[in-house]
């Protein structure tokens, strides 16, 4: 075990990983000679050198789809886009090509690529540089989604994604790049597809992921005081989801909330609390709720930015409505 | 004005094979007659099998333009990789993908090369260094690129040809790729097929300078244009360029210049265009002049061409039948599979 | 301020309706979504149901017409609770549609049983959530009981549990020695509703008959104490099953269910005894007892009295019975007549085996004897053929070694 921030704990991840496997390879904008525009990446370049790390020119379709040519000969690529904002430049490769040439192919073509998107509001980005879209990438059969919260899931979960076969899009929130946890020394693989049980509770069920997690520890802690007994499930993967372990926790506390930096509509709230109630409709005592950002560009002026954007406290008044049939 | 000059005018590097070509064997010439015979053999009986409703969705057939991908693909080696586009049943086949494989995923059968699961668009032959026919224009560039970066880190000294069209060479893709190719010195060669057509739009309605080969000065690269209607001159000149990329020397931009005869795809009847303008390009029909020129310039009997006519069009028969009568349909089972890696079935 | 009630449209190709018959008329409190009027579509003929609450103060579509959606049809009041209208005013709508309302169709005795409608007003809707409704179902709590209780919000679990648990505690608390008479309320459980709804069937509807007589053991408890000796265990039970079976094979019309207009012969003679356990009475079925041996019966018995005490008995195992037998000997009462098991025709109620005095010869010795009743349905049978299987049973219990 040693103590290490996200930031670390993601190189770690990616350096191991080099060093084990030689096909592969990073690519991205800065990602090389600055090692990154969060420092994620810095040292790679040194050890493995400009072969295996690659700064690429801000030509997101260009080499995301450069990046789709190398997964199909043989290449392990990790392609980052830098802000999760302009994965909307990459759409085509990613949905059309990445998410899809397996199954459209026949299985002839193998996908075993990485999309490192940082992504998460907060500190005054402003709504280009702000956004959480990993909700658009649910809706895309042939993907997966990887969400990790704590530097543990961020080392365990990345050294599983390279090594998974598949197209991983692994979301890293750029505002707990330097949180720090303890990590597990050697090989830590974290498998993708499982929920972890971050606290246990028997009044109501916090489903989550990224840095919600954090906040809805810091509102389980204060619903405590009240007698309000939350638990609360960090979803790691969500796409496969884990709806077993959601399930069995719903089975428990029959009370649910889903939360999610991302804006309440269209969210992958919705999915999730759709799949809840058709699988678990009797073991509701409530209606299963939502808490996400609200319906708007994420604005840069501080208080406006607080008041658009899920917290703590507003995790707590929906738990405590909830858990007080007050909804 | 004559045939010449309007062709001329269409396709200014225009070359008549007039004069016998040495410095390819005689053996490859022969060679890339036969893929464009194949491929236009099966061309018109994809399209008469579309027009029975038996190929579903759209047929984009490669009529006419058989040079290129004959030629082009006479010029590389084994597990040199390609990608290709919606119009892509002729690469594949000058690639070497068997016929009745290729029929078989038409007819959407399981035995074919996407198990049914793709269709006219996607052909993929991944043996034959096929990463797949994309049809979204313009997809196929950066995998292609991709490929060649591949190469190059592996230095197993394979070279990437990418297929594209005048549509796809407005792409932003295409501008980005060539740069990131240059940059980074990538065995890259990009074929532009210039069929002067974006479906309903002409190449100078929407863009100044249809001299595509020019746009990739800019970027460091040299940049040749061809008569796409001379496999021999596509051979040459994608020869060329595959020798440097394999040389190391980086990538080549080849526009290969002809004209769209028939319509997009097999159901357009191409209302949009004056038909009377373009009777006399079925005159410079690539395989044509190839027999021409094989017949009265080099010598070759009209005994071999036929045969080589009746061996192709037997091939496409087989392939026919062994697609309508000896293969098997996909069923539920097959819907999940292949969407994950390894078995892994998410739904 | 005076609302409008509007045709709406039910279903997404309503374009109209024609009005077959209204509900309601001038003076009629209706509350929005009440049934307020038949009407006819292309589909079928449809219930409206009102859009707005108020009272009704005229109605502007006749019976007959057809009207668009959307259209107004009445005219209501702008309360929203029941007031007095004022009759004057709406008097030539009221005897209009008197005059309408008296042309019924009198609806068939057939048409009232097949086209009975669900109206949905009639039914309230209770707000619960759908675990607070899984646990009120698995526990036959009516929710209705705790709506008032909980007032104006969503009936949650944790408030059905409540409700039963201080049901459950209300049983269980025993009566103070206090001077007022204590109330204390249990509620049927979900089995005890059923059997008492049966039983309640059965006791009014089957004229039943009971046919007693004495029977003497002597030879019943010499041959069980035999087959103990032997190393079988027989029960009581067993072998009083085991004499009905074959006697229902010498009268097999007896081995009947009632049916509406007459009776279906069973060719299964299936014997079910009555087991009574804490939640309830069970009566498991032994089939095909004729053709089993008691020592067979006897574990059989055994088995599914055990499983009925543990709850865990099946619907299979309780179904096809032809015939029951209940004992209520054990504790002592001497004779009683028990209530038929519908469908069935007969059933044997077997009093305490104990010794009395017996007349043989000249003699009077105590002897091992019991009362049994067997009642039946006089619908189904007459007094001789039950008295004569009553006659053939006796004989089989009184002289075991026959049935055999």
């Amino acid at each position: 075990m040693s103590v290490m921030t996200v930031r670390e704990a993601i190189n770690s991840a990616l350096a191991e990983e080099m060093r084990r496997d030689p096909s592969v390879v990073l690519m991205g904008c800065d990602v090389a000679l600055k090692g990154g525009p969060f420092g994620v990446t810095l040292g790679l370049l040194k050890e493995f050198g400009p072969e295996r790390v690659y700064d690429t020119p801000i030509s997101e379709p260009g080499f995301t789809g450069i990046g789709v040519g190398l997964a199909a000969t043989g290449i392990r690529p990790v392609i980052e886009i830098m802000f999760c904002d302009w994965v909307t430049l990459a759409m085509d490769q990613i949905v059309n090509m990445a998410a899809k040439m397996r199954y459209m192919f026949g299985g002839k073509v193998n996908m075993p690529i990485v999309f490192r998107i940082p992504f998460g509001a907060g500190g005054g980005q402003a709504a280009q540089h702000s956004q959480s879209l990993e909700a658009w990438f649910n809706h895309v059969p042939g993907l997966k989604i990887v969400v990790p919260s704590t530097p543990a899931d961020y080392k365990g979960l990345l050294k599983a994604a390279i090594r998974d076969d598949n197209p991983v899009l692994f979301f890293e929130h750029k505002r707990n790049y330097m949180l720090k946890g303890e990590v597990p020394s050697g090989d830590y693989i974290k498998p993708l597809g499982k929920a972890d049980i971050k606290r246990s509770g028997a009044d109501v069920t916090i489903v989550t992921y990224s840095s919600m997690v954090f906040s809805s520890l810091e509102a389980a802690e204060a619903l405590e005081k009240e007698g309000i007994d939350c638990e609360v499930i960090d979803l790691c993967t969500l796409l496969p989801l884990d709806y077993d372990t959601v399930l069995a926790s719903i089975a428990k506390t029959n009370r649910v909330v889903v939360v999610h930096e991302a804006q309440k509509r269209g969210g992958i709230g919705s999915d999730i609390v759709a799949e809840i109630v058709e699988r678990g409709f009797d073991l509701l005592d409530a209606p299963p709720l939502r808490v996400g950002a609200l319906n708007i560009p994420v604005p840069y002026n501080e208080a406006l930015e607080k008041m658009c954007l899920p917290d703590a406290g507003k995790i707590a008044e929906c738990v405590r409505k909830l858990v007080n049939n007050q909804i | 004005m004559s045939d010449i000059e309007k062709i001329k005018e269409l396709i200014p590097c225009f070359v008549p094979m007039e004069e016998k070509v040495d410095d390819i064997p005689m053996e490859k010439q022969v060679n890339m007659f036969r893929t464009m015979c194949l491929i236009r053999a099966f061309e018109e009986r994809v399209r008469d099998l579309w027009l029975q409703n038996k190929i579903r969705g759209l047929a984009h057939l490669y009529v006419y333009a058989e040079a290129i991908a004959a030629g082009a693909c006479e010029a590389l080696e084994p597990g040199d990789y390609i990608t290709s586009t919606h119009r892509g049943h002729g690469h594949a086949l000058a690639r070497g993908a068997e016929p009745r494989l290729m029929m078989a995923e038409l007819l959407g059968k399981r035995e074919g090369y996407n198990r049914g699961k793709g269709g006219s668009m996607h052909i993929a032959d991944v043996s034959a260094g096929i990463l797949g026919a994309t049809g979204i224009v313009g997809s196929g560039i950066g995998p292609a690129t991709g490929a060649a970066l591949s190469a190059k880190i592996k230095k197993d000294g394979k070279v990437s040809l990418c297929f594209f069209g005048d549509g796809a060479s407005n792409q932003g893709p295409f501008f980005e790729c060539m740069n990131m190719a240059a940059a980074w010195n990538l065995p890259i060669i990009f074929l532009c097929e210039n069929n002067f057509w974006g479906i309903g739009t002409e190449l100078n309605r929407i863009t100044k300078n249809t001299n595509i080969y020019e746009r990739s000065i800019g970027f460091g690269v040299p940049g040749v244009q061809v008569d796409g209607f001379n496999v021999l001159e596509v051979y040459r000149a994608v020869k060329k360029a595959v020798d440097r990329a394999r040389a190391g020397d980086g990538p080549t931009l080849i526009e290969a210049r002809f004209m769209r005869i028939e319509g997009h795809h097999s159901g357009d009847t191409q209302a949009y265009r004056d038909l009377s303008s373009i009777k006399f390009l079925y005159d410079f029909d690539p395989i044509l002049r190839m027999q021409k020129y094989l017949t009265e310039v080099c010598g070759i009997t009209t005994e071999t061409i036929d045969a080589i006519r009746s061996e192709v069009n037997k091939l496409i028969d087989e392939a026919v039948s062994y697609a309508e009568n000896e293969c098997t349909e996909p069923s539920q089972s097959d819907l999940y599979e292949d969407l994950y890696a390894n078995g892994e079935i998410v739904l | 301020m005076q609302k409008a009630l509007i045709m709406p449209k039910i279903g997404m190709n309503m374009a109209e309706a024609t009005i077959t018959k209204w509900l309601v008329k001038p003076g009629d409190f209706v509350k929005k979504g009440d049934i307020i009027l038949e009407a006819e579509t292309d589909k079928a003929v449809q219930e409206i149901m009102a859009t707005e609450t108020g009272t009704v103060l005229k109605i502007l579509v006749q019976e007959g017409e057809t009207v668009p959606c959307q259209t107004e049809i009445a005219l209501l009041s702008g309360d929203n609770e029941k007031v007095p209208v004022d009759q004057k005013s709406s008097t030539e709508a009221t005897t209009n549609n008197n005059a309408k309302i008296s042309e019924p169709v009198i609806p068939t005795a057939e048409k009232a049983t097949t086209q009975k409608p669900v109206l949905i007003s009639e039914k309230k809707r209770i707000i619960a959530s759908p675990l607070a409704k899984k646990i009120a179902a698995e526990n036959g709590i009516d929710l209705a009981a705790l709506e008032a209780e909980v007032g104006n919000r969503r009936i949650v679990g944790k408030d059905v549990r409540e409700y039963i648990k201080r049901m459950e505690t209300k049983a269980a608390e025993s009566v103070p020695s206090a001077p007022a008479p204590s109330k204390r309320f249990v509620p049927f459980s979900s089995l005890r509703k059923r059997s008492a709804t049966r039983l309640q069937d059965s006791a009014t509807n089957k004229p039943r008959v009971p046919l007693s007589t004495t029977v003497n053991c002597e030879n019943l408890v010499a041959w069980r104490k035999q087959l103990a000796e032997r190393g079988s265990k027989v029960s009581y039970n067993a072998l009083i099953i085991k004499s009905c079976a074959m006697a229902l094979r010498k009268h097999p019309m007896l081995n009947a269910l009632g049916r509406e207009d007459g009776i279906e012969i069973i060719d299964d003679i299936n014997i079910g005894i009555a087991v009574n356990t804490e939640e309830g009475l069970y009566v498991p079925v032994i089939h095909n007892a004729d053709k089993m041996n008691v020592v067979d019966i006897t574990q059989k018995i055994e088995t599914l009295a055990q499983k009925a005490r543990e709850g865990k008995i099946t619907i299979d195992e309780m179904s096809g019975g032809t015939f029951t037998i209940t004992n209520l000997g054990t504790y002592g009462v001497e004779e009683f007549s028990p209530i038929i098991n519908p469908p069935e025709c007969l059933i044997l109620g077997i009093g305490e085996m104990k010794r009395w005095p017996a007349v043989v010869g000249d003699d009077i010795i105590p002897q091992w004897q019991m009362k049994i009743t067997l009642c039946f349905d006089h619908r189904m049978t007459d007094g001789v053929p039950a008295a004569k299987c009553l006659q053939t049973i006796k004989e089989y219990l009184e002289q075991p070694l026959m049935m055999l």
